[in-house]
């Protein structure tokens, strides 16, 4: 027992020295800059998690590991897809790790929940997904994001009636969260300014399992559908339509993630000829970034194409280091810091063209409206069929008055012709 | 009118692949009084094995007999070696279920990959049957028949034959039942791998219509936990139309409240858990 005593002591005594005689960092000597990094690495999305830390190691091969003179160090976290734990490891990144900045979070809705940490803590969250208000009505001073998810969505609906007039009357599907409603309600606001009605609006759980009681309740008086799918949705809803003998009753149009390259192979035949919007082109639009990047993503992902949650991680990266070259590597300043997020351009090297800072924490990107094709071996990819360049978040519309309407939401714009 | 009927088949071909998951676990529960949470997990892996094979061999119906096999065999050793060790132990056989659960994810991930994948059904039974101006996905339709021939199967052996009362004796009083020279030990090993057995079939039938992906039997598992509560436990009788009634109260109700879905799957359970524990056809405890 004395000895066990004596022993604990001598362990004791070493610790408290090993304290105080490490090299300590901090800003006198300005250690490493980190950066953390949230994502799904297991539970339904461990496949998106995967593609992402593959372009988090794409980036590092084309961009280094030293910015502006100092070396960076990466931190991941696993949110398992569950918001809260997402706020968890958030704070766990900044209080633990001491991140200069945390970049990530699959969901719109893990979006919404970690952005006040940015605020709280003073430290700048990068929100890699697309939850609309965070640039919009609820802003936050810590807060940048890549996208607003009605973003590409707005162009989705002009496109519609611009190249198929004859589709009047349409079906809204979604999955029922922010990004469902945020996505659908960009396309309804612009389809319905542009003289289309939406006749019918459907939001489903995210991990609905079968979707047969959906489609039954489509209408049959529509010509066309407008289809958001996340995540599992994505491999579970295109069978299950196509089986319903749905695929020449409607024109269907939708979400850029309905299609992504993580589900496209598996997808097979039944998203042939789907059309979709969203900021990146696929991994076959044959821009010389895009395919640079895609060379060197495939390195770390056994030959697999990146998709959008690949490409958002990777561009957000790249944005990140920019900001950070621009204050010459001081991240302790916050502030300075924040402020350089805020007004990032980039016009080389993105796999998905130009991104520009817009000034409400949102960047104006290219659009690209793709349909799913299929190359002579067999395989199914993306051709793009029209680019929208340099989109803000308002689309056309004037931002005061934009941000006089709520957010786009469940109930909102109202739908008018669901009789 | 188009509607009733399309959601009345829609519940009951969904109930139909539900009955094959849930009535594995109803049987295990009722005879051995054991909870088996990977039993999720069992469908979800017979999938990826019915898969490999249907990969290999391109014939459907061999993978979906296949892939029902290796669960099958996957469940008898886990019985054998794991759970008749902690017989008794309620929490710690829970425990070693659970523990199961995240092994064989595990493994998934670490022989398929997390990329998700498609199986695809068979031409033959690859249209859209049109009966009476009512269009029904015909893989629907097989699912159906699959799972009334499994029903009407295990009626017969239930019934019919000597090692059915056995078992049906298991349920109804274990000790009652090895105080009768039923050799119990053998029952369970035979229950736990018919049980499992069904989890895979399922899994291979649902391949072509839920899809391949990771996480899926921990989304699917709760179904068959309403079914063996609704249907009482090691209930025939029970399983089938419980499973039913979720098929179509899951129907319905997404068709009538979408944003309840999950209240209206869960509502029935609830309710007979305050009027009739037992469940609709289960012995009194």
């Amino acid at each position: 027992m004395k000895r066990a005593l004596v022993g604990l002591s001598v362990l004791a005594a070493a610790l408290v020295l090993g304290l105080i005689l490490a090299p300590r960092g901090g800003a006198a000597e300005k250690g490493p800059i980190r950066i953390g990094l949230l994502t799904s690495k297991t539970g339904v999305l461990a496949i998106h998690g995967a593609h992402q830390m593959a372009a988090t190691e794409a980036f590092k091969d084309k961009y280094g590991t030293t910015v502006a003179g100092r070396k960076v160090e990466f931190y991941a976290e696993d949110d398992q897809r569950k918001v809260p734990l997402g706020v968890t490891k958030v704070r766990k990144l900044i209080t633990g790790d001491k991140a200069h900045i945390v970049m990530g979070g699959l969901f719109a809705s893990t979006g919404y929940a970690i952005a006040p940490l940015g605020d709280q803590y003073q430290t700048p969250i990068f929100v890699w997904s697309c939850p609309d208000d965070l640039s919009q009505r609820k802003r936050f001073k810590f807060v940048v994001k890549y996208f607003s998810c009605s973003q590409p969505q707005h162009a989705m609906a002009h496109w519609l009636r611009q190249n198929k007039p004859q589709v009047k009357k349409v079906i809204i599907f979604g999955p029922d969260y922010a990004f469902g409603y945020e996505s659908s309600g960009g396309f309804q606001k612009v389809f319905e300014d542009m003289g289309g009605q939406v006749v019918q609006k459907i939001y489903a759980p995210i991990n609905t399992v079968d979707y047969g009681p959906y489609i039954g309740q489509f209408r049959k008086d529509a010509d066309g559908m407008f289809v958001t799918l996340a995540g599992p949705q994505a491999l579970r809803f295109p069978k299950q339509y196509q089986q319903a003998g749905l695929r020449d009753k409607y024109v269907l149009v939708g979400n850029g993630t309905n299609t992504d390259e993580f589900a496209l192979a598996a997808q097979g035949e039944d998203v042939l000829g789907w059309i979709t919007a969203h900021i990146y082109g696929g991994a076959a639009y044959p821009s010389k970034d895009n395919q640079e990047f895609v060379t060197n993503f495939k390195k770390h992902l056994g030959g697999k194409d990146p998709g959008y949650y690949a490409e958002g991680y990777y561009g957000a990266l790249v944005l990140i280091y920019k900001a950070i070259e621009a204050i010459k590597g001081d991240v302790e300043n916050k502030a300075k810091f924040m402020e350089a997020l805020g007004r990032t351009k980039v016009t080389e090297g993105m796999p998905a063209g130009p991104k520009v800072s817009d000034g409400y924490g949102n960047l104006n990107t290219n659009v690209y409206i793709r349909d799913v094709r299929k190359d002579a071996s067999g395989k199914l990819y993306h051709h793009v069929l029209h680019v929208y360049e340099d989109v803000t978040q308002f689309w056309t519309y004037k931002p005061e008055e934009f941000l006089k309407q709520p957010v786009y939401e469940k109930d909102f714009p109202p739908c008018k012709f669901c009789q | 009118m188009n509607f009733w009927i399309t959601q009345l088949f829609n519940g009951f071909s969904y109930g139909a692949l539900i009955f094959l998951l849930a009535m594995g676990l109803s049987l295990i529960f009722g005879v051995m009084q054991v909870i088996n949470v990977t039993h999720g997990t069992y469908f979800l892996v017979g999938t990826y094995v019915g898969l490999t094979i249907l990969m290999t061999t391109g014939n459907f119906y061999l993978a979906m007999l296949g892939g029902a096999l290796v669960i099958a065999l996957v469940g008898i050793l886990i019985e054998r070696f794991f759970l008749r060790r902690l017989r008794g132990n309620d929490l710690g056989q829970v425990l070693i279920t659970f523990g199961f659960v995240l092994l064989l994810q595990d493994a998934i991930l670490l022989i398929w990959g997390p990329d998700p994948k498609l199986m695809a059904e068979p031409k033959s039974i690859s249209f859209t049957a049109n009966i009476g101006g009512f269009t029904f996905p015909s893989y629907r339709l097989f699912v159906i028949a699959v799972a009334a021939a499994v029903a009407a199967g295990l009626w017969l052996f239930e019934n019919k034959t000597k090692f059915g009362s056995a078992v049906r004796a298991a349920v109804d009083d274990v000790e009652m039942a090895s105080g009768m020279g039923v050799d119990v030990p053998r029952v369970f090993t035979v229950v736990f791998g018919l049980g499992a057995f069904l989890a895979g079939l399922g899994g291979v039938l649902s391949g072509p219509w839920l899809g391949l992906q990771y996480g899926l039997d921990l989304e699917i598992l709760p179904y068959a936990f309403v079914v063996v509560i609704v249907g009482g436990m090691g209930s025939l009788k029970g399983a089938v139309l419980a499973s039913l009634i979720v098929g179509l109260v899951d129907n319905f109700g997404k068709g009538f409240f979408p944003e309840f879905a999950y209240f209206t799957l869960f509502l029935p359970m609830a309710v007979i858990l305050a009027v009739r524990p037992q469940g609709l056809f289960g012995r009194t405890l």
